[in-house]
């Protein structure tokens, strides 16, 4: 039962085979199986997502299907043990966002949020916070690419409402 | 490799700016309050965001609420009430108009109120004003 393969295809035609657990982490892809309106030979079309995208959702989800089927595996866990895999998902969390430009997160979240897959979207939100924090207005509109559209008396306006915290 | 256009159409480059807003509310939520007046001054959409009531709602659904202390000051010195808060340490918050001296200050939900006081020192005249702290924007109405 838990070994059922999935087809999903992506907006690009790439199709990618995925076991239906790792899959229902999607709550939308978990829906269409609950209504019966997969078919085992049919890949699922997902419109919104090109195939590299598709490949970094099937990637997360691979993973934390894994780490979910040990929870159950070792409930006695000690704190330890529990902290140490904690760790252990924190740190491949870590270095998979690492592995991507800002644009290709923007995607994933994009991507995370059409299929519903909450703590994907926890996950790049967060990641992108933590790369708005300690900027300056500047760095922030370079990092992401935002133009500046406020005209400079705006600007000044602003800085004068907010000078308390400009020091 | 002619210099054509490839087959496929070429995508915009995806900014963060693409992002619905329950998105970019998301992300901004999870940043200090600390950092909000800086980032007001991205750009507009950034600002509104920042400004907007969603982006409280989100902080209290996501758990990122932060805790602030004010310190309301009144010295013997000088009768000027003064409200200090802890995200912002070396700014004061002081209030825009010449505050009443002796006024009492209690909290309602995210206000901090400054009631009464005495108008002078010289005629003891009470005072009937009260000023209102928003502690989302920090600013007095």
């Amino acid at each position: 039962m838990s070994s059922n393969m999935i087809m999903l295809k992506s907006s690009d035609g790439a199709s990618f085979e995925i076991e239906e657990a790792a899959a229902r982490k999607s709550k939308i892809i978990a829906n269409m199986i609950e209504v019966e309106c997969v078919d085992e030979d049919k890949a699922i079309p997902l419109q919104n997502v090109t195939g590299n995208i598709l490949a970094l959702v099937i990637e997360y989800c691979n993973k934390h299907i894994v780490d979910d089927d040990d929870d159950v595996a070792t409930e006695e866990a000690s704190e330890e043990e529990e902290e140490a895999k904690k760790k252990k998902v924190d740190d491949w969390e870590a270095e998979f966002m690492n592995s991507m430009s800002l644009e290709t997160m923007f995607e994933l979240l994009l991507a995370a949020n059409y299929l519903n897959i909450k703590s994907l979207i926890d996950l790049v939100c967060q990641t992108i916070a933590n790369n708005i924090k300690d900027k300056t207005p500047e760095e922030v509109r370079k990092i992401f690419s935002i133009e500046n559209d406020f005209t400079p008396e705006e600007e000044e306006e602003i800085r004068k409402e907010n000078a308390w915290a400009f020091g | 490799m002619n210099g054509e256009e490839p087959p496929f159409k070429r995508r915009r480059r995806m900014t963060i700016l693409m992002l619905p807003d329950d998105l970019v509310l998301n992300c901004l939520a999870r940043v200090s309050k600390l950092y909000y007046p800086i980032l007001s001054l991205v750009s507009k959409r950034f600002r509104s965001i920042i400004a907007s009531t969603e982006l409280y709602q989100t902080r209290i659904h996501l758990g990122c609420t932060e805790s602030c202390l004010y310190v309301c000051l009144q010295l013997d010195a000088d009768p000027k009430t003064q409200y200090v808060c802890s995200h912002y340490v070396k700014d004061q918050l002081t209030p825009s108009f010449p505050p009443a001296r002796h006024s009492d200050a209690t909290m309602v939900g995210t206000n901090i109120y400054d009631i009464g006081g005495l108008t002078s020192d010289k005629d003891y005249t009470a005072s009937s004003r009260v000023m209102v702290m928003d502690c989302h924007s920090h600013t007095w109405r």
